[in-house]
């Protein structure tokens, strides 16, 4: 017997998943896997069953559908189809091409177009993961700065307001983000949260940290060309003689 | 303003026009007519009409600085009358004085200017009064033109702000997820998708039909809310929940047509969406010193998001509130451990009025 393409559908509204599951009747070779109502299980469930087709909500409990993505860097990714409400914002920055996506309301007609589109893609060459992780991040950053970062820890999902970093640090191929409480490791890079955090409170201080403005106590200088931010906590980190200049732009003295 | 400095260099330089005009038919009158020497009949009228016109000229000043509506009081024309004669009077007095000296030498023209004195002052209140109703007429007008364009101005920010209002009441993602969900409904609860389709056409129905600065009473407000309410537990099943804690006696208050409808969206999107489990979203109407407040709270997860009490929708909510109720009016909105609240306060109104 023919293998089945495994999917996967992350969807938080009951209806909506009923939606999608009867459509996907009409395709026999298609096999439901799983049914996820947030972003959370949907991580652990392409994680553990390695679906080959995902439909993915963007607007859902905790974690929405980019930051689930955002949070699978580095795993194998499967074939996606966003489905949305919004037509603004991160879905008019979608490739066509990469990744499909599904207006709510979505028509029968609509559906079959993308998922014929993504079986024949599956048919005649790998899933190109890198793709939709792409997507997501690109879309993360559209309309607006980032409020949180999810993180990932072992089957451990976490969740680190903005408004609580202190500074974060780059360390080979992750970033280590400093709370007063925790330290949290993220693999991904410095440069990407230099571009998604709000530049006002967030500033590239150095090759490998950004400095959240407020929870800078005083600057002291180091040597010739390089200063020292001491925290409010009393944690330090090092400025150097670019990032000493932005910080003064941000801080305008 | 250039604009305004051009046209007070146009007024300046009909005005030299026409003290110009004035002057040569005062010449040619004096020189042909009364057979006056020509060098003479120049002198006296340039002297003249020059002294007057400038004379005048602070009239100008007088009627652009006064306020529209008084110009036309009866004290004001009393008042313009009296300072005229004088004004002239003086004129006459001084022209006479000058040219008396300079001619001192040519007893046939004094004795001709003393002569022609009543016949100077009518000429000089004549032309006294022409300047002054000219003078009155462009700044009228222009001063007219001006409330004309204030008023308009206003009227489009009102239009304006009317519009966006009406755009933040009726949230199109709501309207898109409903349909989706009755699609979805048709094919495994076509009863319920009837059911829906009816919930959404009453809720359409009441968001459309109102405009920026229309009123209700916060039963109907309420009711409204109610069909919004049921709609959404369609998509949210058993995580959404509501009550409402009201005194009766506040049903017949007037407050503004579906200002609760985004603060409950927000609570939808923002609240109840994103918790676990289900969640419970509260009204409560009461009144404190003798004034309606409205709150609603919801909860909501700390832990994911931040809610630092100020976004789009509660601008749109205090513009649309000030618009209806001047300064009269408060809007607040503030998180307190995992409970956000918004509170509206207004003023008290039972009377029907549904236009200010």
């Amino acid at each position: 017997m023919e293998k089945k393409i495994r999917a996967l559908i992350i969807e938080d509204e009951a209806p909506a998943r009923h939606l999608l599951t009867s459509f996907l009747q009409q395709y026999p070779q298609i096999e439901v896997v799983a049914q996820c109502s947030d972003g959370f299980e949907g991580a652990r469930m392409i994680m553990e069953q390695k679906p080959e087709l995902i439909f993915l909500d963007i607007q859902m409990p905790r974690i929405n559908g980019f930051e689930m993505l955002e949070l699978l860097r580095g795993e194998d990714l499967p074939l996606i189809i966003f489905t949305t409400a919004y037509d603004e914002f991160a879905i008019k920055s979608f490739d066509y091409n990469t990744c499909d996506y599904l207006l709510k309301p979505i028509s029968n007609e609509r559906f079959n177009k993308a998922v014929d589109k993504a079986l024949e893609k599956l048919a005649t060459r790998p899933v190109q993961a890198e793709n939709a992780l792409k997507v997501a991040e690109q879309a993360m950053g559209v309309g607006r700065f980032l409020e949180r970062i999810v993180i990932r820890s072992g089957n451990q999902i976490a969740v680190v307001l903005c408004d609580d970093i202190l500074y974060l640090e780059a360390s080979d191929d992750y970033v280590i983000i400093h709370t007063p409480q925790e330290q949290w490791v993220k693999k991904q890079t410095l440069r990407f949260y230099e571009e998604k955090l709000k530049p006002a409170e967030f500033v590239r201080v150095h090759r490998s940290f950004i400095l959240k403005v407020s929870a800078v106590s005083r600057i002291e200088p180091y040597s010739k060309d390089a200063y020292i931010a001491i925290l409010h906590n009393g944690n330090k980190v090092a400025v150097s003689k670019a990032g000493y200049t932005r910080l003064k732009e941000v801080l305008g003295f | 303003m250039p604009q305004q400095l051009i046209a007070t260099k146009l007024f300046f330089r009909n005005y030299l026009v026409f003290t110009l005009v004035v002057s040569f038919v005062h010449f040619l009158l004096f020189h042909l007519r009364y057979e006056m020497v020509w060098f003479i009949a120049a002198v006296d009228s340039v002297l003249s009409v020059f002294l007057l016109n400038f004379a005048l000229l602070s009239l100008y000043y007088v009627i652009r600085y006064a306020r529209t509506e008084s110009l036309t009081s009866h004290s004001s024309i009393r008042n313009s009358v009296i300072a005229g004669v004088l004004l002239v009077s003086a004129w006459l007095f001084s022209t006479q004085w000058i040219l008396q000296q300079l001619f001192a030498t040519h007893p046939v023209y004094t004795a001709f200017l003393q002569g022609s004195l009543a016949l100077r002052f009518i000429a000089g209140l004549f032309v006294a009064s022409l300047v002054y109703l000219s003078f009155f007429l462009s700044i009228y007008q222009s001063s007219v033109q001006e409330a004309a364009q204030r008023e308009s101005e206003l009227k489009v920010l009102l239009q304006k702000t009317e519009l966006q209002a009406l755009k933040n009441q009726l949230n199109p993602h709501f309207i898109y997820n409903s349909l989706n969900s009755i699609s979805a409904l048709t094919l495994y609860s076509p009863d319920k998708a009837r059911e829906m389709v009816g919930l959404l056409s009453d809720f359409l129905r009441i968001a459309l039909r109102q405009d920026a600065m229309q009123t209700t009473t916060l039963e109907e407000e309420i009711n409204n809310i109610a069909l919004y309410l049921q709609i959404e537990k369609v998509r949210f099943e058993e995580k959404l929940h509501w009550s409402f804690e009201l005194d009766p006696r506040l049903n017949e208050a007037r407050i503004p047509a579906l200002i609760l409808q985004p603060v409950f969206e927000n609570a939808v999107k923002h609240g109840v969406q994103q918790m676990e489990g289900s969640s419970t979203v509260v009204l409560r109407a009461f009144t404190a010193d003798d004034k309606l407040v409205l709150e609603v709270e919801n909860g909501f997860d700390p832990r994911f998001k931040k809610f630092k009490g100020e976004g789009v929708g509660l601008e749109n909510i205090r513009n649309r509130m000030h618009l209806i109720y001047g300064s009269s009016q408060h809007v607040s909105a503030g998180a307190a451990g995992s409970v956000f609240l918004v509170r509206l306060t207004m003023p008290l109104v039972f009377a029907h009025s549904s236009k200010k």
